[in-house]
């Protein structure tokens, strides 16, 4: 292949970098500031490309496609407000610490700060948010190693392909005309040849990676033995890979694994052993059950529980050992509970904890929470029988719907708390995916379209009314998109997390700028994008619609409608009903 | 596959709205050995007993007379009689079949009871021993007919205790001996525990409830469902007095009482 010009030679210098990083797919937002971006990634033999027009959701689909598997794409954009519409996934990307590659076109250095068309200051454009480079137009001085050098380094900083730490990295690229892959010479092999003496200087110098620190492990073997009774909780981000060793070592303790809804450990894999528990939410407050569920121990691995019970637990169980696993440095602790961490892989802290300690052989406590835990699902089951389709009853049937080893994606509001409530552990091996990072209403239709693109299944979208309308744009990526996505639409005329928040009390303000009604149906919009669509009634009706898509493997819109105000108490009577079942069973006693 | 799953005899008892419950019976056995259990469990249950391959009327299609073959057929079987999780209870060789499909189909059991049962053999040159006796034993049943058979049967020290108690050996006796002995040959090797994959690996894999339930007499089966117990999670064992390895038939009282609070306390 014969590199035209300089541009496109530094272009390629960048991409097939990132592509020896691991990047294999490049998201295009068309542009022409970014034409040599456009040429290098496209003519590349070992990437895939897509175009997604609207920046804001191409960057939401990496963010998605990131966090299914944790690999890196690629965004190409032109300057001015291209550059910009990125931002608020890179924030997304930034906390839930996912790898991003965003490649920004800009004007050359003689055109900054002068009022040039589309051209705004570039440098340094999301702050703390990314690692961020920006390299000068290449012209007759350009020197590849150094090029290189600064591109390894602001790679470094975040991201390495065992993906223990990632965040987004910033890569601002400034080009001169002619942007066009014309032929207009330059010392290419000089360029080359710098090329190939920086990669092999890189070889030689590459050095084994460090161990792991050990510090702690002891510590924690001490603290574990002195606990018969203890929990692991797995919080969002506990990805599968990992799900193995923690599955075997609750196993060998007899401790539940409080598994979060975005843990992959609620719908664990048949072949993970251990004792998975998921409907905590729903009895982990309930008063004279404390006593009985408080552990002696704890081990944490992964972000933040969803569940604000949990958490509440948590902190009213304070002073026994809370032991956090995690490799990176972030503090995920607002509360201040862990009382030791372990800086460690988490796969490798429970393998090491796994060879030291000794079976326990007391149940008790195991049994009591499996016994609560299927207590809650019968309780759960019989609301069901009443086929009304609503907030608490659409989570299960969805759990019990969904396909093995589809991947499922939630919006980060409600449907996220109330499938943390309500979904309970199943073997299924479903992979789960929410922008909790932030926990935005932007950008979740093609967040979950990169998520159903980077684990390669079919995927089920549960979103919100609002959050649909914010993203509508995305349902575009849907109709084309290689794995079927199903956009389930609760569609509880807005924003229905409020009536759970002090604010309903305030009728004046509350309907017109907290619920914020928007009146709509989808139907038309489903036409629109091409989408097959249902309005189902019922459990049963909702079944047969999820049923034909599934069955014909297509993608498609089921709108359900939903009164907003009676949400809530369908909340409390649900929990009431589960408080009275466990009353009046022996565990209570 | 397809042939063995349609044609398996069964039959029913109580509303198909109430919560279903399957049952299993043992080797030689047939869906009538649950007639007093289901009675004592229809009003609030759908009670649905089967006949496995080679027994009663179900036929025994020998090509597919596999463990494998058998989950995936009572799999079948369950999501096409029933609209939700069902409740398996399983006696001896019915409960190691019970056992060996709830792992298979976790999502699909709703809870399991286990009868005089267990996970297999766990050591391997047990295994084959045991398989060596079936194989046997199955030439045996070839030659013979059934009543000679089965007289032989249950001198096996499993049924010692039946000694004192002559005339429930003779109605067991009398009860079995219109088997087919040639399906039943098939049966008693294919469906050994010696040829059975050991399940003792896998019981942490159910966190359901699990009842487990053997007869004080037998003592094999205690000792089983002792170390059963201790593997499993969310587990309850029941020692019955007064009853050797047919608990449910020798003390029907109190296997019923343990039965029913069971599922009282787990499922209604």
């Amino acid at each position: 292949m014969k590199i035209p010009n300089i541009n496109v030679f530094q272009a390629h210098l960048v991409i097939d970098h990132l592509v020896n990083e691991g990047v294999e797919l490049f998201i295009i937002s068309p542009g022409s500031r970014s034409a040599p971006l456009v040429t290098a990634s496209s003519e590349h033999p070992n990437v895939s490309t897509k175009i997604i027009i609207d920046e804001r959701a191409a960057a939401y689909f990496a963010v998605g496609y990131a966090r299914s598997f944790g690999r890196a794409a690629g965004l190409i954009c032109t300057s001015g407000t291209a550059a910009a519409n990125y931002f608020p996934a890179i924030i997304e990307a930034y906390q839930s610490r996912l790898p991003l590659f965003v490649l920004t076109a800009d004007r050359p250095e003689e055109l900054q700060g002068r009022g040039a068309n589309q051209t705004i200051n570039q440098f340094d454009l999301y702050g703390e948010y990314a690692c961020s480079v920006t390299f000068p137009a290449p012209d007759a001085s350009f020197n590849a190693e150094e090029t290189l050098n600064k591109l390894d380094n602001a790679i470094k900083k975040t991201w390495d392909k065992s993906n223990t730490i990632a965040g987004p990295v910033h890569l601002n690229l400034r080009f001169r005309e002619p942007l066009a892959p014309v032929v207009e010479k330059f010392d290419e092999d000089k360029l080359c040849h710098q090329t190939d003496n920086w990669y092999q200087e890189k070889l030689r110098n590459e050095s084994v990676i460090e161990n792991d620190n050990q510090v702690g492990i002891d510590d924690a073997q001490l603290l574990i033995e002195g606990c018969r009774n203890g929990l692991i909780i797995a919080g969002p981000e506990t990805r599968h890979r990992k799900a193995t060793s923690i599955g075997k070592l609750s196993q060998k303790l007899r401790w539940p694994i409080i598994t979060d809804i975005l843990s992959q450990f609620r719908f664990t894999s048949q072949e993970i052993a251990g004792y998975p528990v998921g409907l905590y939410d729903l009895y982990i407050d309930i008063d004279n059950l404390t006593e009985k569920l408080k552990p002696e121990g704890i081990i944490q691995v992964g972000g933040l529980p969803t569940s604000k019970r949990l958490n509440q637990f948590l902190n009213l169980i304070k002073g026994i050992p809370i032991i956090k696993i995690q490799s990176h440095d972030n503090i995920i602790d607002p509360d201040h509970i862990h009382t030791h961490t372990i800086h460690l892989q988490e796969d490798e802290a429970m393998r090491q904890l796994d060879s030291l300690l000794q079976p326990n052989e007391e149940k008790t406590f195991l049994d009591r929470w499996l016994r609560l835990e299927y207590l809650c699902r019968t309780g759960l089951e019989e609301y069901a029988r009443g086929d009304c389709l609503n907030e608490i009853t659409i989570y299960k049937e969805i759990s019990d719907l969904i396909p093995a080893r589809d991947a499922l994606f939630l919006s980060s509001s409600m449907p996220v708390r109330d499938a943390d409530s309500f979904v309970p552990v199943t073997r299924k091996g479903v992979t789960v995916g929410c922008n909790r990072g932030v926990s935005g209403i932007d950008g979740v239709i093609s967040s979950a379209c990169g998520f159903a693109k980077g684990c390669n299944r079919p995927t089920t979208l549960i979103i919100g009314d609002l959050a649909c309308m914010h993203d509508l744009t995305s349902l575009k990526i849907i109709s084309e998109s290689a794995n079927p996505v199903i956009v389930i639409i609760i569609n509880n005329n807005g924003g229905g997390i409020f009536h759970f928040l002090p604010i309903a009390e305030y009728d004046e303000i509350f309907e017109k700028y907290f619920a914020a009604p928007q009146n709509i149906s989808f139907e038309s919009t489903a036409g629109m994008y091409g989408l097959p669509y249902y309005n189902p009634k019922s459990i049963t009706e909702f079944g047969s619609a999820y049923h034909e898509l599934k069955s014909d493997n297509k993608f498609g819109m089921i709108e359900i409608t939903i009164d907003r105000r009676d949400n809530y108490k369908k909340h409390e009577h649900i929990r009431e009903i589960i408080r009275q079942k466990i009353t009046n069973s022996e565990l209570s006693a | 596959m397809t042939e063995l799953i349609k044609n398996w005899n069964f039959v029913t008892s109580g509303k198909s709205d109430k919560q279903p419950i399957l049952f299993l019976h043992g080797f030689m056995g047939n869906a009538n050995i649950w007639r007093n259990t289901i009675a004592n469990l229809d009003n609030d249950f759908f009670c649905v007993a089967i006949d496995l391959p080679g027994h009663g009327q179900t036929r025994a299609d020998l090509e597919y007379l596999k463990f494998e073959n058998l989950a995936d057929g009572l799999h079948n079987f369950v999501n096409t009689q029933f609209t939700k999780e069902s409740i398996l209870v399983g006696y001896s060789m019915g409960g190691r079949i019970a056992l060996y499909t709830a792992l298979k189909y976790p999502d699909t059991f709703k809870a399991l009871v286990l009868e005089s049962s267990s996970p297999g053999i766990e050591d391997e040159e047990e295994r084959k021993t045991r398989l060596m006796r079936d194989e046997k034993d199955s030439a045996k049943m070839k030659s013979t007919d059934m009543r000679s058979f089965l007289t032989e049967w249950y001198r096996m020290p499993v049924f010692d205790y039946l000694n004192d108690f002559p005339d429930l050996k003779e109605k067991i006796i009398n009860k079995k001996s219109s088997n087919d002995p040639q399906a039943l040959a098939e049966v008693i090797v294919k469906l050994s525990p010696g040829t059975q994959p050991s399940q003792w690996s896998n019981l942490n894999q159910w966190t359901k409830p699990i009842l487990i339930i053997a007869g004080e007499k037998d003592q094999k089966y205690c000792h089983i469902g002792k170390k059963m117990h201790a593997g499993l999670a969310n587990s309850r064992l029941e020692i019955i007095p007064n009853a050797g390895h047919i608990v449910h038939l020798e003390n029907h009282k109190d296997f019923m009482t343990v039965l029913k609070s069971f599922l009282a306390s787990y499922i209604l």
